[in-house]
C-alpha cells in the first residue's frame, strides 16, 4: 500500500516536472530576467535550470506522498508519454521558430 | 589526451552505456517473475548513476569548454547545430534525467510478485529512456558536424 503510494505521489510528480520543464525554458528565454537571476547564482543558467527542475520534482512528490493523491495508475504510462512528446516538441517548436 | 575531450568522451561513453542498460533492463523485465527482479533493480540503478555521469561529464564540457565551439557553429555554414540542435539537446536532457531518477525511485525494492500496472509504468519509462537517449546521441553528432563544418570554413 505504502510503495504503490509512492508511485502514484512520484508518477503524478514526474508528469508535473516534465511540464516544468518546458514552461521554464519559454520562461527563461521570454524573460531575460529569469535567465539572468538563473546564471547569478550559478555558473550558468543551464545549471540553474536542471537544479531548479530536479527540486521541483522531488519537492513534489514528497508533497504528492504525504497528501496521500490518488490517481489512476492504470492511465498513467500514457500521461508519460503525452508529456514528454508534447514537451520534446513543444522546445524544438520554439527553438526551431526562434533563432537567435 | 587533453582533459576536454576526456569528458567530452565520458559524457557519450557513459550516455550510451546508460540507454543500453534501459535496454537491458527492458529485457529481463519480461521474465520477472523468474527471479530477474533483482538484476531489473540494478540496471535501472545503473542506467540512473550512467546518466548522471553524463549529465555531469556533459555539463562540465558545456560550461567550462562549450562557449570556444558554439562561435565557431555560429559563425560556420551551419548555425543551427547550435541554435537548434544544442538547445533542444541541452533541455530535453533533463527530461531523460527526470525518468532516470523517476526509474531509480520506483524500482528501488522490486520483488516478483510486481502488479501489471506497474510493469507498465517501468517498461513505459525504460522505452521513453531507450528513445531519448538515443535521439541525444544523434543531436550531439549534429553538433559534431556542426563544429567541423565550422573550422573547415576557418582553415579554407
Amino acid at each position: 500500500m505504502m510503495k504503490t503510494q509512492i508511485e502514484k505521489a512520484f508518477t503524478l510528480s514526474l508528469i508535473c516536472a516534465i511540464y516544468f520543464n518546458t514552461f521554464l525554458v519559454l520562461l527563461k528565454e521570454l524573460q531575460k530576467p529569469v535567465k539572468q537571476f538563473l546564471h547569478s547564482y550559478l555558473l550558468h543558467h543551464w545549471v540553474g535550470h536542471g537544479i531548479a527542475v530536479i527540486v521541483f520534482f522531488l519537492l513534489l512528490g514528497l508533497l504528492f506522498r504525504r497528501l496521500s493523491v490518488n490517481v489512476n495508475l492504470q492511465k498513467m504510462p500514457l500521461h508519460i508519454v503525452s508529456s514528454i512528446v508534447i514537451s520534446s516538441i513543444g522546445i524544438s517548436i520554439f527553438y526551431l521558430t526562434n533563432v537567435h | 589526451m587533453q582533459f576536454k575531450t576526456v569528458i567530452l568522451v565520458l559524457h557519450v561513453l557513459s550516455g550510451t552505456l546508460g540507454s543500453s542498460a534501459a535496454l537491458w533492463a527492458m529485457v529481463d523485465l519480461k521474465n520477472i517473475e523468474n527471479g530477474s527482479a533483482k538484476r531489473v533493480s540494478n540496471a535501472c540503478m545503473a542506467e540512473f548513476v550512467l546518466t548522471l555521469l553524463s549529465l555531469l561529464a556533459g555539463g562540465l564540457y558545456y560550461v567550462l569548454f562549450y562557449q570556444d565551439e558554439k562561435q565557431i557553429i555560429l559563425n560556420g555554414p551551419s548555425p543551427i547545430a547550435h541554435t537548434f540542435f544544442m538547445e533542444v539537446k541541452e533541455h530535453v536532457f533533463f527530461i531523460l534525467l527526470l525518468l532516470s531518477l523517476y526509474l531509480f525511485v520506483i524500482t528501488r525494492h522490486l520483488h516478483a510478485a510486481i502488479d501489471v500496472q506497474k510493469i507498465r509504468l517501468i517498461k513505459i519509462t525504460l522505452m521513453a529512456i531507450f528513445t531519448l537517449g538515443f535521439l541525444m546521441i544523434g543531436f550531439g553528432e549534429f553538433i559534431d558536424a556542426g563544429v567541423k563544418s565550422g573550422m573547415s570554413k576557418f582553415n579554407n
